[in-house]
């Protein structure tokens, strides 16, 4: 019997592939056009592009997660303000080392998810309503503890928006393209191990384009001046997303939960409990993230820090391919659709595009990307 | 007065419907019966409008004139009620309210609360009569009234609809003694005033105390109208009195009880106090099928589930397999001690519709296919492949979503995704609904050669003759108790039937044995 390795069904409506030739054609166009003044693909302008996408990103990786078992989480922007103000208080109203302040606000990022994982998985709360409440409730947290007042985070923080140096960087993008390629070339012994028909040279051969093509773009950017840690942050996060969805069997499990959830449980897959993983994760996360973003600013103001983050979270991960339905998506895809919203609004600022025209395309955007989400899906049925 | 001429109706590789000509006359209750799968729910379904006009063939004629529904709206209009099994009332909104759904007694889009509680009331006062109207609270919820009252009020809602045909679909499965009378009369008192009804149950008991006329269907076409008086049941069987469904010969299994279940109790989901399964005992030992029969909601999908741990409202009793005692809260401790379930409803419960096939069949073992909680995902592809040769799958590629399969395919993974994890025991329900005969005898061959290497195999299936193909043992159940058991020559459809319905008909009753086999 001879049967075709076709796409995986998993994938998104529009796969990474595409979702990568739709960003290269955005950003070419913004390169060109006359009134971007051909500062859109300097090395300057992706640097702070990526820096600007850093918060989003780790907050729409977590999303992906909540979104593929069918959930979402309102609460995250409000998240990141508590734990930003969490870590702002005890490094700077406790005076205890910034270490040990970021490992405070994790800590309580993962109480909230675990409490939204709890309502969610066990009482069977809908997760728009658990997390709603958390939108309001660590909001006024935030505001409560910090007295509502702005705090300024110190010389520590600072250190996150520093580069880690050129050299570093070379040696860290070969080390992880090194990895990406033996995966690959593993992956082949191992299906030649097993007797299974060998991968086509033009798969291998598109994944390790893929990788060195991502590998050089990074260097590009970052190989003089090295990679800010912040973004080395965001871009671990996405690597470590990719990996448990596509690699882990907790990441398979999370397919079958959004797929169909009845029949994930008679097969033996314990819902709630991947359920609490899930919204776990996406509080560290979001700690992560409210860590980054005091960092950026190296301030907290808990009023407004992360406001309506969940928003374009949510945005970035819809444009990103992952159906809202549950069960299809990709971190992949999340990447892709975090940078095309962060090149938009960039973009819209390079062409001088008034901000409440901004809201207007992105909200326009993000309708296509669902439409086209719906089609490709009435083509399925 | 309603006449189907020919009725026709064809499903990708089914016949569901074949040349069924049928009138039904104001004021008269035809009874319908037929096996499950005979074609009576279809034939509701385009009475109804649910499959338009065009998706079927013949015609619909009512008073002399064709009708051509779009939709059930039409249907409705056209004076033809069905009262689904599953109710459709809206139990949060008052009984008055759901009375007017739909027909609101409104004035410029304005509904006000006083025209539509006279409305009802005048309606129930109508349909009940005024002292059940006095009684009855108007403004209660009708989530808080008992099943019965429910019932009565949908066919009320029937009859403000001025219906001249009204479908009963199993009216009685969860109504008392004393609510299944008052429906009776109900149901009486209309037909004095010239309603007609359609009547399906498969109590034969209730045809033969309401019905005028019985009307049988088998296998997609109408072989008999007969009196309430006629046992339907060989008609619905196909069999002659005393005819022995063919039967490969068994050999007694012997050898210790894998699956031992002693005094298994289901609760009732809805209804406190009452069970769907009762006090039930039975052991499956290595190499054999032991079938559970019996009508729809006798407790035979109850029981797997419980086993399986997914009973929704609890049960007790105890479960061993292989002699030792297991506690099975949820399905994973089911798997762990060695149960596999195959639910009868693939779609819903069985498969990931838009995960591929590779996926699919590695749902359930997915652990033994990881290291560390990393995927081995070569070894799923392996394994996939090996099964899909082992069970004759076919597929376009291992990447194709399960949804693209064909029925028999779909269900053939549905099996396939426990292989891997070899249980002790299958827990199979209706394996073969809704596949094409081909598919039905691969999987036929497949539960026996499972059954050869010595797994235990319990099979619920409402298909008679799949149970009296494939079971060394049944166990009939009615109203969620053991109504009896058959082994070896006694498995019969007639006589699961018998004790399925619990009734034994007169002209039954001096053919002396009626499992005795005769060849």
């Amino acid at each position: 019997m001879k049967l075709e390795r076709n796409a995986q069904s998993k994938r998104p409506a529009l796969g990474p592939w595409a979702m990568a030739a739709v960003l290269a054609t955005m950003w070419a166009v913004l390169a060109v056009l006359p009134a971007t003044g051909g500062r859109f693909l300097t090395q300057g302008n992706l640097a702070s592009l990526l820096s600007q996408s850093a918060v989003l990103l780790v907050v729409a990786v977590g999303m992906t997660f909540a979104v593929l078992i069918r959930g979402i989480d309102l609460s995250v922007g409000a998240g990141v303000a508590l734990t930003g103000v969490v870590a702002g208080l005890v490094h700077v109203k406790c005076g205890l080392p910034a270490p040990v302040a970021i490992l405070a606000a994790l800590a309580a990022g993962a109480a909230i998810g675990a409490w939204h994982g709890f309502w969610v998985g066990w009482i069977g709360v809908p997760a728009f309503v658990a997390t709603l409440a958390g939108f309001k409730a660590y909001r006024g947290a935030a505001l409560v503890l910090s007295h509502a007042t702005s705090i300024t985070m110190g010389e520590d923080f600072d250190r996150l928006n520093r580069s880690i140096g050129a050299a570093a960087t070379w040696g860290l993008v070969l080390g992880v393209l090194a990895i990406g390629i033996a995966t690959v070339l593993r992956e082949a012994t191992r299906r030649k191990q097993l007797g299974l028909d060998a991968l086509t040279t033009a798969t291998v051969a598109l994944r390790l384009a893929g990788q060195v093509l991502l590998a050089a773009f990074v260097l590009f950017v970052y190989g003089a001046t090295g990679i800010p840690v912040l973004v080395l942050v965001a871009g671990a996060v996405a690597l470590v997303g990719v990996f448990l969805l596509r690699r882990t069997r907790f990441g398979r499990h999370l397919y079958a939960i959004g797929g169909n959830p009845e029949a994930a449980r008679l097969s033996g897959i314990d819902v709630k409990r991947a359920t609490l993983y899930v919204y776990t994760l996406l509080g560290v996360l979001t700690a992560i993230a409210g860590v980054l973003a005091a960092a950026r600013t190296n301030s907290v103001t808990p009023g407004n820090q992360g406001n309506l983050l969940e928003l374009d979270a949510v945005t970035a991960v819809v444009i990103g391919g992952t159906s809202l339905a549950g069960g299809r998506g990709s971190v992949a895809g999340t990447v892709l659709g975090t940078l095309v919203f962060s090149t938009l609004s960039n973009g819209m600022n390079l062409l001088g595009i008034d901000s409440n025209w901004q809201w207007i395309c992105t909200g326009m955007i993000l309708l296509v990307a669902v439409l086209i989400d719906v089609l490709s899906k009435g083509k399925r049925s | 007065m309603i006449e189907l001429r020919r009725i026709g109706k064809q499903f990708p590789g089914v016949r569901a419907l074949h040349d069924v000509s049928l009138t039904i006359e104001p004021g008269e209750v035809l009874g319908l019966v037929g096996e499950n799968g005979a074609g009576k729910s279809t034939l509701i379904k385009i009475l109804g409008g649910v499959y338009p006009a065009g998706s079927y063939k013949g015609e619909l004629v009512i008073k002399g004139r064709t009708q051509a529904f779009r939709g059930t709206r039409d249907a409705r209009a056209a004076g033809i009620a069905v009262v689904h099994q599953e109710l459709s009332l809206v139990p949060e909104m008052s009984v008055a309210d759901n009375l007017v759904l739909g027909r609101e007694p409104a004035r410029l889009g304005l509904v006000d609360a006083a025209t539509t509680e006279a409305f009802a009331r005048d309606l129930v006062r109508r349909v009940l009569g005024d002292a059940a109207a006095r009684e009855l609270d108007l403004q209660m919820p009708v989530g808080h009234l008992g099943v019965g009252v429910q019932q009565i009020l949908e066919i009320a809602r029937a009859l403000a609809d001025h219906a001249r045909v009204i479908v009963l679909d199993e009216p009685t499965a969860a109504l008392t003694d004393a609510e299944i009378e008052r429906l009776f009369a109900l149901v009486r008192e209309r037909r004095a005033a010239g309603t007609a009804f359609i009547y399906i149950s498969h109590r034969l008991e209730e045809i033969r105390a309401l019905c005028d006329r019985v009307a049988v269907l088998r296998d997609g076409e109408l072989v008999a109208v007969i009196p309430p008086t006629e046992d339907p049941v060989p008609h619905m069987t196909g069999k002659e009195l005393g005819d022995v469904h063919a039967r490969r010969s068994f050999e007694v299994v012997d050898g210790s009880a894998v699956l031992r279940v002693a005094n298994l109790r289901v609760n009732h989901p809805s209804l406190g106090g009452r069970a769907v399964v009762d006090n039930l005992s039975f052991a499956v030992r290595a190499g054999e099928v032991v079938a559970l029969a019996g009508a729809m909601g006798a407790g035979r999908t109850a029981t797997l589930s419980a086993l399986f741990g997914v009973a929704r409202a609890g049960a007790t009793g105890s479960i061993a397999v292989d002699g030792k005692p297991v506690a099975i809260a949820c399905p994973a401790d089911a798997i762990a001690a060695g149960l596999a379930f195959v639910p009868e409803d693939r779609k819903a419960q069985g498969l990931v519709l838009g995960l591929s096939v590779a996926d699919n069949l590695a749902l359930s073992s997915l652990g033994r296919m990881s290291r560390l909680g990393i995927v081995d995902s070569p070894r799923v592809e392996q394994t996939a492949l090996s099964r899909l040769r082992d069970l004759s799958i076919k597929v376009p590629g291992l990447g194709a979503e399960v949804a693209t399969l064909s029925g028999g395919n779909q269900q053939k993974v549905v099996i396939g995704k426990w292989l891997e994890l070899a249980p002790r025991v299958l827990l199979l329900d209706e394996p073969t609904r809704g596949v094409d005969v081909g598919a039905k005898a691969e999987i036929y061959a497949l539960v026996e050669e499972l059954t050869a290497r010595g797994h235990a195999v319990v099979l619920a299936s409402s298909d008679l003759p799949e149970v009296c193909r494939l079971a060394h043992r049944v166990l009939v159940l009615r109203e969620g108790k053991l109504a009896g058991e058959l082994a070896g020559a006694e498995v019969t459809q007639l006589a699961i039937m018998q004790l399925a319905v619990g009734t034994v008909p007169a002209a039954m009753a001096n053919l002396g044995g009626i499992g005795e086999a005769r060849t």
